[in-house]
């Protein structure tokens, strides 16, 4: 079945996003921001639709993670797996009704048509210890539509580690949504760490219901899948949001990535801050199209995008585009993108100490990631996310 | 150990080495003077391959081998060490990982066990009691924030681990106060035994003193007209450049 026909007859669980779907339409390249990412190919290809597998020996493999320091979930191929998991009771991981909830994303309405409830992860007071989130996938040539949403109570601050790892073997198309709902003062520390294949094509499509004075940190790492598009779609309605999003970016061969977001500012006091490093190789390419609008009723806002790029070859690409839309004077905002090539003058340090280039050159890499890593808030993810990503130092 | 014939060297458009020769033995310490823009530096960066240098004639056998065939790392890990005159900062590359990896690619080079962690800690500690060392410096980023002093230490702590066989110290006295240069004088002492050998370029007749060099040669327009032992340095201090025929190659 091929996604552009728009034909999913027998398979839709949720009409009203079939409905939403059909009314948006997929983006093309005739939209601003996908001019320079196209997804048709994704649209055009035949896949199969088998959701609901189960993976038992793939969660069996990588039950290694659970540990004494994490509160732990497993979900594989979008269903929780409740053997695996160690939870306490204040997290609550339950399947219900749908709320009502308008995106302007069609590819948020693409997942939602093939899932009838949603899950709902929902956090009721600080926990004492950070939240492993294991997503697993194996299929081939499939679409997985994956969603959930993340609640924090207010007054609560959790850290959570989401992880995706696939053994997908043929080209896959996984589509995640993830919903953030932050009540008063609460506090996410949310990072997401991917190990796709390179025939895994992924979309996350991000959105959000932040109340007043709640702060969400978001730190993501992508590396590894063919195509990688990262949504934010932050409408910032309350007062004293802060919102920091760190982001690395660190591809080859021919991957493709984009960061595309869009953070409304409708409030006073709002911060919110865009760092994405990149890091391109070969003939990767990135997009990084960070849209913020600052609306006359958001005074004080201080607003920050970043766009950070080591090219590591002639052919490799990055698109930057921070924008920013100003409509009130009382403000504080900067935008800036960079990009150059590796140090050279670094890479000779090492060298003369006996290292070889490629390993010297890796070192320098490892230091600009680790830069991102290390504003990681959780000492124990940080940890963990250096020692999953094979950087864990003396 | 070290044997330069005929070397011709340049840096973008400009020759900087005009022909020089130069011969190293084991366990000599030579040091080299000159005016500005002479060629010092380029001569300690051609031996060490760096980048900027394009080598247009001439060869240099180091241990009986072409050293001109092999890259910078692989010369490092023969023995070469050249000590930075202003040491590269290297942020979010902590020092004690850059040491630990620096130590073990040497010893893979030379077919050697890896050191475990506890290992190299137990090593660095070591040396760092010894010469009076701030550990300090090690759980930071490679010379990353490093006062001029504390760079120079650095490097120092490197030769101590490294253990090289020819030392190419580029200035390692610059910017260090009296009681700084003794302690950097005092490991590089306790480096010679009679094996390793040691180019050293300094402005300063303090060095000399305290590392007594076999051989001092002065550098001009990118070659050696005068070699002399430590009395020339002496020498040097009083009379200046010009009354060797050097060229003054900044004016």
């Amino acid at each position: 079945m091929k996604l552009i026909d728009l034909n999913f007859t027998g398979m839709i669980k949720d009409n009203h996003s079939y409905e939403n779907l059909q009314k948006l339409k997929l983006p093309n390249k005739d939209i601003e921001e996908f001019k320079r990412f196209d997804l048709s190919d994704l649209y055009e290809f035949e896949y199969e639709f088998n959701i609901n597998q189960t993976l038992d020996s793939l969660v069996e493999e990588y039950t290694y993670l659970k540990n004494d320091d994490f509160y732990t979930i497993f979900i594989s191929n979008s269903k929780f797996v409740a053997q695996h998991s160690i939870i306490n009771s204040d997290i609550d991981f339950s399947s219900h009704k749908k709320n009502d909830f308008y995106s302007n994303n069609a590819l948020y309405y693409l997942s939602e048509t093939f899932l009838k409830e949603q899950n709902n992860l929902t956090i009721k007071k600080s926990l004492d210890r950070p939240l492993l989130i294991v997503n697993l996938f194996q299929c081939e040539n499939s679409f997985i539509p994956i969603s959930l949403n993340i609640n924090l109570e207010k007054n609560c601050t959790a850290d959570i580690l989401e992880i995706f790892i696939s053994k997908n073997k043929d080209n896959s198309f996984i589509n995640i949504n993830r919903f953030f709902s932050l009540n008063q003062s609460a506090t996410l520390n949310y990072t997401k760490l991917e190990e796709f294949t390179n025939v895994d094509n992924c979309i996350f499509n991000y959105n959000s219901n932040i109340k007043k004075a709640a702060n969400l940190n978001i730190t993501t790492l992508d590396c590894n899948a063919k195509k990688s598009l990262n949504l934010w779609d932050f409408d910032l309605k309350n007062e004293e949001i802060s919102l920091s999003l760190n982001a690395i970016v660190n591809i080859n061969q021919n991957k493709q990535s984009a960061n595309i977001a869009h953070i409304q500012h409708n409030n006073k006091n709002i911060s919110s801050e865009v760092n994405i490093q990149h890091i391109l190789d070969d003939k990767s390419s990135s997009v990084f199209d960070i849209k913020s609008t600052i609306n006359n009723n958001a005074q004080y806002a201080k607003v920050l995008q970043s766009s950070k790029t080591i090219l590591l070859s002639d052919d490799a690409k990055i698109n930057a585009q921070p924008r920013l839309q100003i409509y009130t004077d009382e403000l504080e905002a900067r935008h800036s993108a960079t990009s150059g090539a590796i140090n050279q003058e670094q890479v000779y340090y090492l060298t003369s100490r006996g290292i070889p280039k490629k390993r010297a050159m890796q070192m320098i890499i490892e230091s600009y990631e680790l830069k991102v890593i290390n504003k990681i808030e959780n000492s124990l993810i940080r940890e963990f996310v250096k020692n999953f990503r094979g950087k864990s130092n003396v | 150990m070290l044997n330069i014939k005929d070397l011709h060297v340049q840096i973008q458009d400009k020759e900087i080495l005009k022909g020089l020769n130069l011969k190293i033995k084991p366990g000599e310490v030579h040091v080299l003077m000159g005016v500005n823009g002479s060629g010092k530096s380029t001569l300690v960066k051609a031996i060490s391959s760096h980048y900027d240098c394009t080598i247009n004639s001439g060869s240099i056998t180091y241990k009986q081998k072409d050293l001109l065939k092999l890259d910078a790392s692989s010369r490092a890990n023969e023995g070469i060490f050249m000590s930075f005159q202003n040491p590269i900062e290297i942020p979010g590359v902590n020092n004690m990982y850059f040491l630990k990896t620096a130590l073990n690619e040497k010893r893979k080079y030379h077919n050697k066990e890896e050191l475990n962690a506890a290992s190299f800690l137990k090593l660095i500690r070591e040396k760092m009691n010894k010469f009076n060392l701030d550990e300090k410096i090690l759980k930071r980023d490679l010379n990353e924030g490093f006062s001029g002093g504390e760079k120079k230490r650095n490097e120092l702590l490197q030769l101590l681990v490294l253990e090289p066989d020819l030392l190419l110290l580029d200035e390692i006295d610059s910017g260090l106060d009296i009681d700084a240069i003794k302690k950097v004088a005092l490991g590089i002492n306790s480096l010679l035994d009679k094996k390793r050998s040691v180019l050293m370029i300094t402005h300063h007749n303090r060095m000399c003193e305290l590392i007594k060099p076999d051989f001092v040669h002065i550098l001009s327009d990118g070659k050696i007209i005068k070699t002399g032992d430590y009395k020339l340095a002496i020498e040097l201090e009083k009379t200046g450049f010009k009354d060797f025929g050097a060229k003054n190659e900044t004016n």
